[in-house]
C-alpha cells in the first residue's frame, strides 16, 4: 500500500515541475508586462527598462523561472495590481468560499446518489429505475452552465427562493446569522452542482447492485431467509462502499473545475470568479497562482481516488 | 541440413518487484531446448498446458521475443527481426491457431482473410488473387460462396479449414500448428487432421505440431519431443516414444490416453495407477533438486532422454531386455 | 508456385467469373448495414436523428442568407423589442438586434465548432488510444504519463489563458485550442478496448501474415472497435456543444461580434435581462438542451444497435 502511494507521489514530482514551467511560460507569453498598470502609464520608457533590469526580467527564462520558484517556496506569489494586495492573501480570502461550496456539493452528491443507485438497481427495469436512468441521462448530456442559468432563473428570480448573488448577505449580524446566511447562499449552487455530478456514482452503484443480486452469496443469503433490506445493507452496499468512496477524488476535481461557471452565474466570490475577473483585468500574478493551485488540487483529487482504489483492488497497485 | 534448427532456445519473462520495479526474477517459459525439424516431416511437440510448448511455437514463427539461443532457418538466425524481414520469413513459415474464432478477424470477409498473406508477400493482380483464394477454399473443401461471408457464419471445423487455407496461401515450407484441433469435436478432429495430412503430401509442407494429446500426435507425427516445465524431457521417433518411453513424465502422458476398449478398462486403470505410484515414488530420480528436468542424454541414434547418464543407460538396457 | 495450386484444386481461371457471381449472391451484409437496420427500427431515434440533422442543415443554409455584420449593427429603435413585434419573431436584444437571426448564425457557429472539435479531438484520441494500447511497454508507459499530465491540467482555465495569449483567434484556431484538451476521454476508452483486442489471435495471425504494425492497428483492430468509436463520437459531439458555448458564455469563446449560443445565454448575466427580457437568452438555452438531449439519445440507440449487431455476430 504505502509503496503504491510513494511511487504515485514520485510520479507526481515531474508532473508538478512540468506544470509549473508551463504555467510560468504561459504567464510570460501573456501580452503586457507585470508593471503595466502598477506604475504611471506616462512613465519614461528608460525608467521601465531600468525597472525590468533590476527585477531580473532581462535574464534568460530559466533564471527567471528559478527566481519565481524560490519566491514560490517562500510563499511569495507576487502582488495583484487589480486589488493592490499580495496574491496569497487575496486567494486565502477566496479559497475558503470555493472549497466550502465544493465540499458541500460533494456531500450532497453522495446523499443523492447512494439511495438513487441502490434504488434503481433494486427495481431494475421497473418505473423507478426508468425514471432514475432518465435523470442521469439528462444530467449527463446537458452542459452544466446551461443548467445553472436555468436554475438561477427559475429558483432564484422567478420564485425568489434563493439569493442570486454573493456569498453572505450584508445585513447578517452575529455569528449565527452569518453562518446561516453563508449556508443559504451556497444552497442552490450546491444542490445544482450535486444533482449534476451523481451520474457516475448512480450508474456504478446500480450495476453493482444488479450484479450482486445475481451472485451466489446473495442468493445463498436470501435462501437462508435473510430479509432483503439486510441483504442490501450488509452484503451489497458494504461491498461497493470503498470503490464509491474513490469517486470522491474525481468528483471534487470535477466540482472545482465547474466552480468557474458556478461562481460566475451566482456572482459567488470564490477562486473561480476571481480567475474570470483577473483575466478581464489581465492580472497575471493572480492568474498564474490560480492555475497552479487548481492543477495541484486536481492532482491531489486523483491521488486520493487512486489511493482508495489501490486499497480496494490490489491489481491497480501500479505496475 | 535440417529445415529448422532450434538451439538452446530460451524465453524468459521478467518478474519486476520492489520499489524501483527492478527485474528480480523471471518466469522460464522455455528454458534451453534444442531440436531440429526436417523438411516434409511432422514434428510433434507435446506437453501439458504451461509447459512452454506454445511459446516455443510462437518463437519459431516470430511472434515471441526470444531471450537467448537461436533458431536457424536455412542457416540464418531468425530470432532477429531484421533477418526475418530480409528473408520474407513468414512467407515460408506460417501458423495455425488453436482458437479458430479468435484467430479470424470478425470484421473481415473470408476473401480478405485468406488473401492477407498473399497481399503482403505475393502482390498478385486482383483476378489472380481471387482465383488463388477460390482454389485455396477448394483445397480445404469449402464452397466458393464462402468468399463474401464473415467468420461467425461458419462452424468450428469450417473455420479451422479457413485458418489452414490462410496458412497455406503462400505455399510455405513450415506451418506451426498450435493445438489445431483441440477445440473441435472428435468427429471433426479427424477430418481436419486428415486434410492437413493431404495438404502436407500435396505441397510438401513440414508441420510443427503442438498438442497435449498423445493420441492425436501418434496419428500425425514422425518425430516427437516431450516438453515439461520449459525443458525437453524426451525426444525420439514415434516408435521410441510410444513403445520405449524412458522418462516417467512421458509414461504418465501415455497412461493418460483414454482407453476406448471397454473390456480393458479395469486393466488400463490399474496400469495408470501403477505409473502414478512410480511417479510419486521416484520423482527425485527424474528431476534435479529444483524440480527441473536434467539435460538430454542420447540413448540411441534417434532417442534422447533427460536423465543423468548412468540411470539413462541402465533404463535403456532394461527396456532393451524387455523387448528382447 | 501457382501451378502447385492449379494442380491440387479443380478450379481454374475459367471458373472465376461464375464462382465470383455465385459468391456475391450469398454475400452477408456489413456490420454498418446491420446497425443501420436496427437504428431504423427505432422510431423515436429516427425522429431525433431527423430533427438534429434537419436543424443542422437548416442553420447551415439559413446562416448563408443572413448578413452577419449588418445583423450585428445596433439599432436603438428596436431596443428590447418583444417577440412577434416589429417583425421580430423572437424579439430583439439590448442593441435592437434580431434574436431569431442571431440564433441561426449563433447555432451555425456553435454547432460548426462542436463538429470540428469532435472530428479533431476524436481522431486524435482514437489514434492515441490505439497506438498506446497496441504497443505495450515503454511506448504505452510514456503515452500514459502524457495522459496523466493532461488530466491534471485545469482545462477550462488553460483554454481561457491560451485564448488571451493568442492575439487574433477565430473559430478555427479556437477549435484547435479546444482540441488540445478534449481528446483524453476518448483515448482512455479506446486504449482499454485495444488492450483487449491486441491479445486476440487474429492480431497474431496478421503479424505472421506479414502485415505491418500500422496496418494491423488501423485496418485490423480499428474496425473491430468501430461501434465503440461511433457511439463515443456521437456522445462527444453532444458534450462538445457545451465546450464552446460555455466559454463564450464566460466571454472567452468566440469574439464579440461573432454570435454564438454561449454569448446569447450570457445575456442572462444581467439581473434585469434574465427576468424582464427573457427572450434574449432563453431560446438559446432551450436550443442547447434539446440539441444535447437528442444527440445523446441517438448515441444511446446507436450503442444498443451496435451491441445487438455484435450479438447477432456471436449467435451464429
Amino acid at each position: 500500500m504505502w509503496k503504491t502511494i510513494l511511487r504515485r507521489l514520485m510520479i507526481m514530482v515531474p508532473e508538478v515541475i512540468i506544470l509549473s514551467i508551463l504555467v510560468f511560460l504561459l504567464a510570460k507569453a501573456m501580452p503586457g508586462d507585470p508593471f503595466t498598470g502598477s506604475i504611471n502609464p506616462k512613465a519614461d520608457p528608460a525608467q521601465i527598462k531600468h525597472l525590468m533590469a533590476i527585477n531580473g526580467l532581462n535574464d534568460p527564462w530559466y533564471q527567471q523561472y528559478w527566481n519565481w520558484v524560490v519566491h514560490l517556496f517562500h510563499g511569495n506569489l507576487g502582488n495583484s495590481y487589480q486589488y493592490q494586495e499580495p496574491v496569497t492573501r487575496l486567494i486565502e480570502g477566496r479559497a475558503g468560499n470555493t472549497l466550502w461550496l465544493a465540499f458541500f456539493s460533494m456531500v450532497l452528491t453522495y446523499a443523492f446518489a447512494l439511495p438513487m443507485g441502490v434504488f434503481a438497481g433494486r427495481h431494475e427495469g421497473k418505473l423507478p429505475d426508468v425514471i432514475i436512468r432518465f435523470y442521469t441521462y439528462v444530467t449527463y448530456c446537458i452542459p452544466f452552465f446551461v443548467i445553472l442559468v436555468l436554475g438561477i432563473w427559475i429558483f432564484g428570480y422567478v420564485f425568489g427562493w434563493f439569493p442570486t448573488t454573493g456569498s453572505v448577505s450584508s445585513d447578517a449580524q452575529g455569528w449565527a446569522q452569518t453562518i446561516g446566511s453563508h449556508f443559504y447562499h451556497i444552497l442552490l449552487p450546491g444542490i445544482l452542482g450535486a444533482l449534476f455530478s451523481t451520474v457516475n456514482i448512480v450508474q456504478y452503484l446500480r450495476s453493482e447492485v444488479i450484479d450482486a443480486k445475481h451472485s451466489d452469496y446473495v442468493r445463498t443469503a436470501r435462501s437462508k431467509g435473510v430479509p432483503s433490506k439486510d441483504i442490501y445493507r450488509h452484503h451489497i452496499f458494504r461491498n461497493s462502499l470503498l470503490p464509491i468512496a474513490a469517486f470522491a477524488g474525481y468528483s471534487i476535481t470535477g466540482l472545482l473545475n465547474g466552480s468557474i461557471f458556478t461562481e460566475t452565474v451566482f456572482s459567488y466570490p470564490g477562486m473561480g470568479l476571481l480567475f474570470v475577473n483577473s483575466i478581464s483585468y489581465r492580472d497575471y500574478t493572480v492568474i498564474t497562482a490560480l492555475v497552479l493551485i487548481f492543477g495541484l488540487l486536481n492532482l491531489l483529487g486523483t491521488l486520493l481516488s487512486d489511493i482508495i482504489l489501490s486499497i480496494v483492488d490490489p491489481r491497480i497497485r501500479i505496475e | 541440413m535440417s529445415l529448422v534448427e532450434i538451439k538452446d532456445l530460451k524465453v524468459h519473462y521478467p518478474i519486476r518487484s520492489g520499489f524501483w520495479n527492478r527485474v528480480t526474477d523471471s518466469v522460464k517459459a522455455v528454458d534451453g531446448i534444442t531440436f531440429n525439424i526436417e523438411a516434409g516431416e511432422t514434428y510433434g511437440l507435446v506437453g501439458e498446458s504451461g509447459s512452454g510448448k506454445s511459446t516455443t511455437g510462437k518463437s519459431v514463427v516470430g511472434l515471441e521475443k526470444v531471450t537467448s539461443g537461436s533458431i536457424l532457418y536455412n542457416g540464418k538466425d531468425i530470432t532477429k527481426a531484421d533477418n526475418r524481414r530480409k528473408l520474407d520469413y513468414n512467407r515460408d513459415v506460417q501458423m495455425i491457431f488453436q482458437d479458430s474464432l479468435s484467430s479470424l478477424n470478425p470484421r473481415k470477409r473470408i476473401e480478405d482473410i485468406i488473401a492477407e498473406p498473399l497481399r503482403n508477400f505475393e502482390h498478385l493482380s486482383k483476378d489472380d488473387e481471387k482465383l488463388r483464394v477460390l482454389q485455396l477454399l477448394n483445397i480445404v473443401g469449402l464452397d466458393a460462396d464462402a468468399l463474401y461471408k464473415y467468420p461467425h457464419q461458419f462452424s468450428g471445423g469450417q473455420r479451422q479449414r479457413i485458418g489452414v487455407a490462410r496458412a497455406v496461401a503462400t505455399n510455405p515450407k513450415l506451418i506451426i500448428a498450435d493445438e489445431p484441433v483441440s477445440a473441435l469435436d472428435l468427429s471433426v478432429q479427424a477430418q481436419v487432421l486428415n486434410f492437413m495430412k493431404k495438404i502436407q503430401r500435396e505441397f510438401g509442407i513440414s508441420y510443427l505440431f503442438i498438442s497435449h494429446d498423445l493420441g492425436v500426435v501418434r496419428h500425425m507425427c514422425n518425430n516427437i519431443a516431450i516438453m515439461n516445465r520449459g525443458r525437453l524431457v524426451e525426444i525420439g521417433t514415434r516408435e521410441d516414444i510410444y513403445n520405449h518411453p524412458l522418462h516417467i513424465y512421458t509414461k504418465r502422458l501415455l497412461a493418460a490416453i483414454p482407453e476406448t476398449n471397454v473390456n480393458q478398462r479395469a486393466a488400463h486403470r490399474a496400469s495408470r495407477l501403477a505409473v502414478e505410484k512410480i511417479y510419486e515414488d521416484q520423482q527425485s530420480k527424474y528431476y534435479d533438486e529444483d524440480g527441473m528436468a536434467y539435460p538430454l542424454v542420447q540413448v540411441s541414434p534417434t532417442h534422447s532422454v533427460a536423465l543423468p547418464e548412468t540411470i539413462a543407460k541402465q533404463l535403456a538396457s532394461q527396456e532393451g531386455e524387455v523387448q528382447a | 508456385m501457382a501451378e502447385n495450386f492449379e494442380q491440387h484444386s479443380d478450379i481454374s481461371a475459367a471458373d472465376l467469373a461464375r464462382l465470383n457471381q455465385e459468391a456475391q449472391a450469398e454475400a452477408t451484409p456489413s456490420t454498418a448495414k446491420i446497425i443501420w437496420n436496427e437504428f431504423k427500427a427505432d422510431k423515436p431515434a429516427m425522429a431525433a436523428l431527423i430533427i438534429v440533422v434537419g436543424f443542422i442543415v437548416f442553420v447551415m443554409i439559413g446562416a448563408l442568407f443572413i448578413n452577419t455584420p449588418k445583423m450585428m449593427e445596433t439599432n436603438i429603435m428596436d431596443y428590447f423589442d418583444k417577440p412577434f413585434t416589429d417583425g421580430f419573431w423572437l424579439g430583439a436584444d439590448s442593441g435592437g438586434r434580431s434574436v431569431a437571426k442571431q440564433l441561426i448564425v449563433g447555432s451555425r457557429n456553435s454547432i460548426g465548432i462542436a463538429i470540428g472539435l469532435t472530428i479533431i479531438s476524436s481522431t486524435f484520441g482514437i489514434a492515441w488510444g490505439l497506438v498506446s494500447g497496441y504497443f505495450s511497454g515503454y511506448i504505452d508507459w510514456g503515452m500514459q504519463r502524457v495522459y496523466d499530465f493532461m488530466m491534471m491540467l485545469p482545462m477550462t482555465m488553460m483554454i481561457i489563458v491560451l485564448v488571451t495569449i493568442i492575439p487574433h483567434y477565430n473559430s478555427v484556431s479556437l477549435t484547435f485550442i479546444f482540441s488540445i484538451f478534449y481528446w483524453e476521454g476518448t483515448s482512455r476508452l479506446i486504449r482499454s478496448r485495444t488492450l483487449a483486442e491486441t491479445q486476440k489471435d487474429y492480431v497474431a495471425a496478421s503479424k505472421t501474415s506479414g502485415t505491418n504494425h500500422w496496418k494491423i492497428i488501423f485496418k485490423e483492430i480499428m474496425p473491430n472497435i468501430s461501434s465503440l468509436i461511433i457511439v463515443d463520437c456521437t456522445l462527444s459531439f453532444a458534450e462538445n456543444i457545451g465546450v464552446e458555448t460555455g466559454l463564450s458564455y464566460l466571454g472567452f469563446g468566440l469574439p464579440n461580434q461573432t454570435p454564438s449560443l454561449g454569448t446569447m445565454i450570457a445575456n442572462a448575466n444581467d439581473p434585469s435581462n434574465i427576468t424582464l427580457y427573457w427572450w434574449t437568452w432563453l431560446p438559446a438555452a432551450l436550443e442547447i438542451v434539446v440539441l444535447c438531449l437528442s444527440i445523446s439519445y441517438i448515441g444511446q440507440v446507436l450503442r444498443r444497435a451496435a451491441d445487438s449487431s455484435q450479438r447477432q455476430g456471436a449467435a451464429d
